[in-house]
C-alpha cells in the first residue's frame, strides 16, 4: 500500500458532484438557511419548535415534515426536539473548532467543513484542531480567498464513507 | 501524515493538502450565507 496524496480535482467524481449539487440545493432552502444563520449567531442546539414558529406563514406540520426530510437526507440532525447538527456546524464538541470574529467558537463536523465556514460567511475565521497522529495543536486562519501561511504543510485525510454509514459526520 | 498513515495503513482514503481541501470547502459552502447574513 502506498500513501496517496490527491488534489481536489482528483477526489471529485461524478457521483460526488451529483450528491453535492443536491445537498447545495437543500442548503439554499429557506428553512435550512435559517438554521445555519442561527448556528452562526449562537453555538447551542436549536429548539425545533422555535424553527417552526419562525415560519408562521407555513403550517406547522409542513415545517416539521421539511425538518424531518432534512434529517433523513443527513443535512441536519434532530435529537430530543433540538437540531444539534447542521453541516458545517455541530452543537456538540468535535475535533474541529472555528472561531468567528465577535461571535466566539463553533464546533464543526470535519476539516473541510471548517474550511468552508470562511467561504460560507465571506469573512476571516481562525481554525483550531489537533494532529490525529501526534496530538500537536494546529491553528491557522482562513478567509474567502484561502488559508493563512501558518497552514503551509498541513495535510488532511479524506476518508471513504462506508456504505452503511448514514451520516457524513460519523465517517472517517 | 506519513507517520499517521504508516500506523494506519488499511485506512481507505487519501491525503490532501489544506489548500486543495479549501477548494472542496468552497464547492460545498461557498457564498451560502454571504448575501443573507445581516
Amino acid at each position: 500500500m502506498t500513501l496517496l496524496i490527491k488534489s481536489a480535482a482528483e477526489l471529485v467524481d461524478p457521483e460526488l458532484v451529483a450528491r453535492w449539487t443536491t445537498r447545495r440545493a437543500a442548503r439554499e432552502t429557506e428553512i435550512l438557511q435559517a438554521i445555519l444563520r442561527a448556528f452562526v449567531e449562537r453555538p447551542d442546539p436549536i429548539v425545533v419548535e422555535e424553527i417552526i414558529q419562525a415560519f408562521p406563514e407555513r403550517a406547522p406540520d409542513e415545517s416539521r415534515a421539511a425538518l424531518t426530510r432534512l434529517d433523513k437526507k443527513d443535512l441536519i440532525q434532530i435529537r430530543d426536539g433540538h437540531v444539534d447538527l447542521a453541516y458545517p456546524f455541530s452543537a456538540t464538541p468535535t475535533s474541529f473548532v472555528v472561531h468567528l470574529s465577535g461571535r466566539g467558537d463553533r464546533y464543526v463536523c470535519c476539516a473541510i467543513d471548517a474550511l468552508g465556514v470562511a467561504l460560507m460567511l465571506g469573512e476571516s475565521v481562525r481554525i483550531r484542531s489537533r494532529c490525529h497522529h501526534c496530538g500537536d495543536s494546529l491553528e491557522f486562519s482562513a478567509d474567502p480567498f484561502g488559508v493563512g501561511p501558518s497552514a503551509d504543510g498541513v495535510m488532511m485525510w479524506a476518508g471513504k464513507r462506508c456504505a452503511d454509514e448514514r451520516r457524513a459526520s460519523t465517517s472517517t | 501524515m506519513r507517520a499517521w498513515w504508516e500506523a494506519n495503513p488499511t485506512m481507505e482514503g487519501a491525503g490532501i493538502p489544506v489548500s486543495e481541501a479549501f477548494k472542496l470547502g468552497e464547492r460545498a459552502f461557498g457564498g451560502l450565507l454571504k448575501a443573507q447574513t445581516p
